[in-house]
């Protein structure tokens, strides 16, 4: 899956925001706070095709947890995005 | 057909319109866009629209239109794009073909329209694309028209936002009659910009929807309260991310293209450094003016 176009990440006073401003999403009208783990899972894969196990990866990269938790947190994130609409 | 050109300044910052000597239009500009007039030795225009006959759009691509999603009673707006232009058709309610085309350099800084419809359509077309080609001219410099009602009270300007019929007017109007010394500013569309120093300056504009309110005057913005309908009247100051969502959502812009977007972005975070912002729980009465202003005032 990918990150629906038109969403950007941006940085409000210092907290990763995500703001709907592209074409199709002119009319979303909500803001998106992310926390730092998001914020990280979405700069890496913004433009790029990805799945739950390459964010799972991503976790295990960075943070060193086991395979097993970063699975969990990934699926989380993404059923997260998945459920607001950004990502499809 | 003889052009005549006038320059206007909005928010200090200066414009200039070329249009027909013998336009109607001219007569209809003098109440509204009088007051703007600069002299013409003023240079450093920050965009230059004429109108002529005649903007095609040619074999430009369509970027984005409105028609499916557009409210009844709004403008239907169709954009187009190729590599020396950006364009713009506007379709004003009611009207099945479009009353005006308008093509802006992609600097923004020059911009060609022509218009069609009986005199009323042109006009409140005209309006519209004036206002248009300033939002996007004054992206850069940290500049935005708000969809409000500002009235001044003790030196501040303080504005009012909310949907369409929320009663962002009605509330300006009970500052005015609660409180002494309340001048209104605009009533539906004045410009805030935020200067090198920091801070944010709320100037009048030629655009106030029905009230006719064209007032060539500025002041430091005190605070942008939000207004939502309520059974009692309650003040509350917003967070960051409250504040950003309610400037967003009544400020133009146009946030397809990245640099625009970036641009209102930087505006949006450089007001709420500047400005506290609000949300005002209220009735219609005056009393809410005074919960409100007595809130807004001693932050």
């Amino acid at each position: 899956m990918k990150i629906v176009e038109g969403f950007r990440l941006r940085e409000i006073m210092g907290q990763a925001t995500v703001i709907g401003e592209g074409v199709n999403q002119v009319d979303f009208n909500k803001l998106i706070t992310l926390n730092a783990t998001a914020a990280y899972l979405w700069k890496e894969v913004e433009g790029k095709d990805f799945n739950q196990a390459n964010l799972a990866d991503l976790l295990v990269k960075k943070y060193g947890i086991d395979e097993e938790l970063a699975q969990k947190d990934a699926a989380a994130v993404l059923d997260k995005w998945i459920e607001i609409g950004l990502v499809k | 057909m003889t052009i005549k050109t006038q320059k206007y300044k909005v928010a200090e910052h200066l414009f200039r319109i070329g249009l027909d000597a013998d336009s109607v239009l001219w007569g209809r500009m003098t109440e509204s866009y009088g007051p703007f007039e600069a002299a013409e030795d003023e240079t450093a225009c920050i965009f230059d629209l004429t109108i002529c006959d005649g903007v095609e759009i040619g074999d430009a691509g369509l970027v984005y239109s409105n028609k499916e999603t557009v409210e009844p009673g709004f403008i239907v707006l169709n954009v187009y794009k190729d590599d020396r232009n950006h364009y713009f058709e506007f379709i004003q309610p009611g009207s099945k073909t479009a009353n005006g085309r308008l093509s802006i350099s992609l600097d923004l800084s020059t911009a060609k329209f022509c218009l069609s419809g009986t005199e009323f359509q042109q006009w409140q077309t005209f309006n519209t694309v004036v206002n248009f080609c300033f939002m996007l001219a004054t992206n850069h410099y940290k500049t935005v028209l708000a969809h409000s009602s500002c009235v001044t009270y003790k030196g501040k300007a303080w504005m009012f936002l909310g949907k369409s019929g929320t009663g962002k007017s009605t509330h300006s109007r009970m500052w005015l009659s609660a409180l002494e010394d309340t001048v209104l500013m605009n009533d539906d569309h004045p410009v805030i910009r935020v200067h090198d120093n920091g801070e944010a300056i709320a100037y009048g504009s030629p655009w106030s929807g029905k009230t006719k309110c064209y007032k060539n005057m500025q002041a430091p913005v005190g605070g942008i309260i939000r207004i939502v309908r309520a059974p009692y009247n309650k003040a509350r100051r917003l967070s960051v991310i409250e504040s950003y969502a309610s400037l967003m959502t009544s400020f133009s812009g146009i946030t397809w293209e990245k640099e625009l977007a970036d641009g209102r972005d930087r505006t949006i975070q450089s007001i709420i450094a500047a400005v506290p912002c609000w949300r005002m729980e209220c009735l219609p009465d005056e009393d809410a003016a005074r919960v409100c202003s007595e809130a807004v005032t001693n932050a």
